[in-house]
């Protein structure tokens, strides 16, 4: 079991690391979203089936999605202001 | 002259951290509520999942105040994004792209899924692990993920805020009536139940239905109102819309490279 | 005698329905917020009236260590009385946009009575998150590029602090077992260690963004100087002294020791330092009153720090005097914000605004016999009985920042006097809404100078009664104490 945990920690020591290397935003968020699924095995393992549940849906799942449109949202209106300026 | 003094914070905060793990026993630490809590309960609030005799029972205002915040959030974020949409949206403005068929389909064969899942873990929170919160965001993605395989569907917004509305009150309204019949706030109400039933656990199946329809609502709305084109929802896309964000999405690429 | 937990469910509550009651009716929208605030205020001071000594309430029926409770004593209802009250004065009464900002309004509302009420150190962190999701929104609601980068800016710091708050109580919890503020005072030895009082400091840096404390106070002149004043008043206002409440809370409980007051002084006096040099600094009137303010909380901060009940009235007198007069100062700022320079001839404009902003300054320089005085007296008096080196800096450093203090506001004062070109007039009109609340808080404070006495009375008595650990303890785990606890207590100490 402790080689589990310990695979875990270091994937979500790779996938933290990467967010603050990789250029694009996208993998970006896909990297943190590795980070709370690595984090929701953990919390199995501990015994804590609800905290990994929330942390599964809501770490993993909806964070990543609300900044991936918030990306998207971004993206678009930047590229409207580029268009207005030219 | 900032970037000193951040350096200086951080290896501040970075000390007190080392400071601490040095400090730090693991697996010394006084375990008083908690096992205080583990021993009675079961038997003071009949709920078999002793999560939620906690998040509902013992602190269930701290519940309260979670919901309170998500509200607060959305609120927060639609009073941004409705002041944005109001300054671009003198062209009507397309949002996400249609993504075809095989998406589409699948997103509404998912649909019933996600929603059976979704339900079944609020319905079973007082007895089996999860509950409100959780089922609450897998409804919130059984709605999403039509509106993302075919957008510009459209969401009923004020259908949305109504639910929403009347599931927040009724947690609050819950926790009065214990009021009103000489007891404390939010004190479960109607007995306890068999234990292990669904049916169980007095009125703690309620406050977590409230949840999970208030949390449901809530994240659908939200996510609906940052994917739409200029967040009111109404609006459907046209054919030469989408192509012209196309053209947009490109030019911004090629400004990127 | 369980109905004070309304004053944190009521504003939820209509929170949570407004938007459906703003699709039913639109004039329905604007007089249910203000009547739910009056129904609290009259929830808080009807306990304030028949209050003998201080009472805890259970809520959920679980007794306090294992269940959350709720602690009223003088302090705390006072508070959540003011909360209500600076509420209404600073309601936006002729905003006809929507339902959002008295949403968020309300949420404030509740989030603040529950802070200045609970007695359990996650329900505060509970609390605490809704108060700064709150006030995010409220911080952005002007919807100017400048207010979202403002807000942004909040909201980087604003997470950063409770993240550090939330491992500080994590810390407190490994230690000490339970959650109960009360509880935690009972074990409080065992936070007399290096890991214990970081967490101490983590937590008040954690909340302290709110308190405008020094290293985590970056956002406040943005933020002050982009949002309308009306929610700078009530931010600088109401809501950095509920963060400070927080704070005396756990210090009086669980922190008795000598270490938690040193950092509370210094952190204090670094916040009188930089705060009244960069007012000295700002060329505008709005930062230089968010610096400003920043400086009067380090004076709070360094007036908590003082032990003992002398320590306690200072404190909270310096709380009270700066809750009346910043939030009337920022309410002058609406039509005179920009250079210091373009203020001249402001006072042949509009008469009684200078006459409100001559007031507030000298009571803020504390010119006797306005009400600063006497609380920068206490202040100054406190500091000279404790008679250690350290206080004896601050006090010094306390002198210094009161003269910068005259000179950076009097010369404000010399322009707002002097005389300008006519064809500016206009421009510096005040609005009469602002000006009328504003003259409120300026009669608020006059009336505090004719009865000084009953009220330095009142003040001594709260102060007493606050700084009293072993009552805050007996109070709540008098509820009874579950034999299983009562059986880890007895074996733990």
């Amino acid at each position: 079991m402790i080689w589990v945990i310990a695979l875990m920690v270091f994937i979500m020591l790779v996938g933290a690391v990467t967010v603050l290397l990789v250029d694009s935003h996208v993998s970006a968020i896909a990297a943190s979203s590795a980070v709370s699924l690595a984090l929701s095995v953990i919390f199995v393992i501990l015994q804590a089936p609800d905290v990994a549940m929330t942390e599964a849906v809501v770490g993993s799942g909806l964070s990543s999605v609300i900044l991936a449109l918030a990306l998207f949202r971004l993206n678009r209106n930047k590229a409207k202001m580029e268009q207005s300026d030219a | 002259m900032r970037n000193i003094s951040a350096l200086v914070f951080a290896s501040g905060l970075a000390f007190l951290l080392l400071v601490i793990t040095w400090q730090f026993i693991l697996g010394g630490a006084p375990m008083l509520i908690g096992e205080a809590i583990l021993q009675q309960a079961a038997e003071e609030l009949g709920a078999a999942n002793l999560v939620t005799s906690v998040v509902l029972g013992y602190r269930g205002i701290d519940t309260l105040g979670e919901i309170a915040i998500l509200f607060t959030a959305s609120t927060a974020t639609s009073l941004v994004l409705s002041s944005i949409a109001e300054k671009t949206s003198a062209k009507s403005k397309p949002g996400l792209r249609d993504d075809g068929t095989i998406l589409a389909s699948s997103a509404s064969l998912f649909f019933p899924l996600l929603m059976t899942i979704g339900l079944y873990i609020i319905l079973h929170g007082h007895l089996t692990p999860g509950g409100g919160f959780q089922g609450g965001v897998i409804l919130a993605a059984a709605f999403f993920l039509p509106l993302l395989a075919v957008p510009g569907r459209g969401v009923n917004h004020s259908g949305l805020a109504l639910v929403e509305g009347f599931a927040g009150a009724s947690f609050i309204v819950i926790g009065i009536i214990a009021l009103f019949q000489g007891k404390a706030f939010l004190q479960p109400l109607f007995g306890h139940g068999e234990m292990g039933s669904l049916l169980s656990a007095g009125s703690l199946p309620l406050l977590y239905i409230a949840v999970g329809l208030k949390v449901g609502a809530e994240l659908s709305g939200l996510l609906a109102n940052l994917a739409e084109p200029s967040g009111n929802g109404d609006e459907t896309l046209s054919a030469t819309e989408s192509a012209s964000t196309e053209q947009t999405s490109m030019q911004a690429e090629k400004t990127k490279s | 005698m369980n109905n004070i937990a309304f004053n944190v469910a009521l504003p939820l509550l209509t929170a949570f329905l407004l938007p459906i009651i703003s699709s039913g009716s639109k004039s329905a929208t604007r007089f249910v917020g203000p009547f739910v605030l009056l129904a609290m205020l009259w929830f808080a001071l009807a306990y304030f009236n028949v209050l003998q000594h201080p009472v805890a309430i259970a809520l959920g029926g679980f007794l306090p260590p294992l269940g959350i409770s709720f602690h009223l004593d003088n302090l705390s209802l006072l508070m959540a009385a003011l909360i209500p009250l600076m509420m209404l004065l600073l309601w936006p009464y002729n905003n006809r946009e929507g339902f959002r900002e008295e949403s968020l309004l309300l949420l404030l509302a509740g989030a603040a009575s529950g802070l200045a009420l609970s007695g359990d150190l996650f329900n505060i962190y509970v609390f605490y998150e809704l108060l700064s999701v709150a006030s995010f929104g409220l911080a952005a609601a002007n919807r100017t590029a400048a207010a979202f980068a403002a807000t942004f800016r909040y909201v980087i710091i604003s997470g950063l602090g409770t993240v550090l708050a939330l491992t500080g109580i994590a810390l407190i919890y490994t230690q000490t077992g339970t959650l109960n503020l009360a509880h935690i005072g009972l074990l409080a030895s065992q936070l007399n260690n290096p890991v214990g009082l970081s967490a101490f400091a983590l937590i008040v840096i954690g909340i302290g963004v709110k308190a405008e404390i020094f290293p985590v106070n970056g956002w406040v002149p943005e933020v002050y100087s982009t949002a309308s004043p009306r929610i700078s008043a009530l931010l600088a206002g109401l809501i950095s002294k509920l963060a400070v409440l927080v704070i005396i809370r756990l210090l009086v409980v669980a922190y008795q020791g000598s270490q938690a007051l040193t950092l509370l002084l210094v952190l204090g006096m670094l916040g009188i330092i930089w705060g009244e040099l960069s007012a000295w600094h700002s060329k505008d009137l709005k930062r230089m009153f968010s610096f400003s303010s920043i400086g009067q909380l380090g004076m709070v901060l360094v007036a908590f720090s003082i032990p003992g009940d002398a320590g306690m009235a200072a404190g909270i007198a310096m709380m009270l005097h700066h809750l009346v007069v910043k939030p009337g100062m920022f309410l002058l700022t609406e039509n005179w914000n920009g250079p210091i320079k373009k203020l001249k001839g402001a006072a042949t404009s509009s008469p009684l605004a200078a006459f409100l902003f001559m007031l507030f300054a000298l009571s803020m320089i504390g010119v006797p016999p306005l009400p600063g005085f006497w609380a920068k007296l206490l202040l100054v008096t406190g500091l000279v009985e404790a008679n250690a080196p350290l206080y004896i800096i601050a006090l010094v450093v306390l002198l210094t920042a009161t003269v910068i203090e005259a000179h950076y506001l009097m010369s404000t004062a010399l322009k707002i006097f002097s005389r300008g070109k006519k064809k500016h007039f206009k421009k510096l009109l005040q609005t009469p809404f602002n000006l009328t609340i504003a003259t409120i808080f300026g009669a608020v404070l006059l009336a505090a100078l004719f009865t000084l006495t009953p009220l330095g009375n009142k003040l001594n008595q709260i102060a007493t009664e606050s700084s009293d650990r072993s009552l805050y303890i007996k109070t709540t785990l008098s509820l009874k104490l579950p034999p299983q606890v009562k059986q880890q207590v007895s074996k733990v100490q």
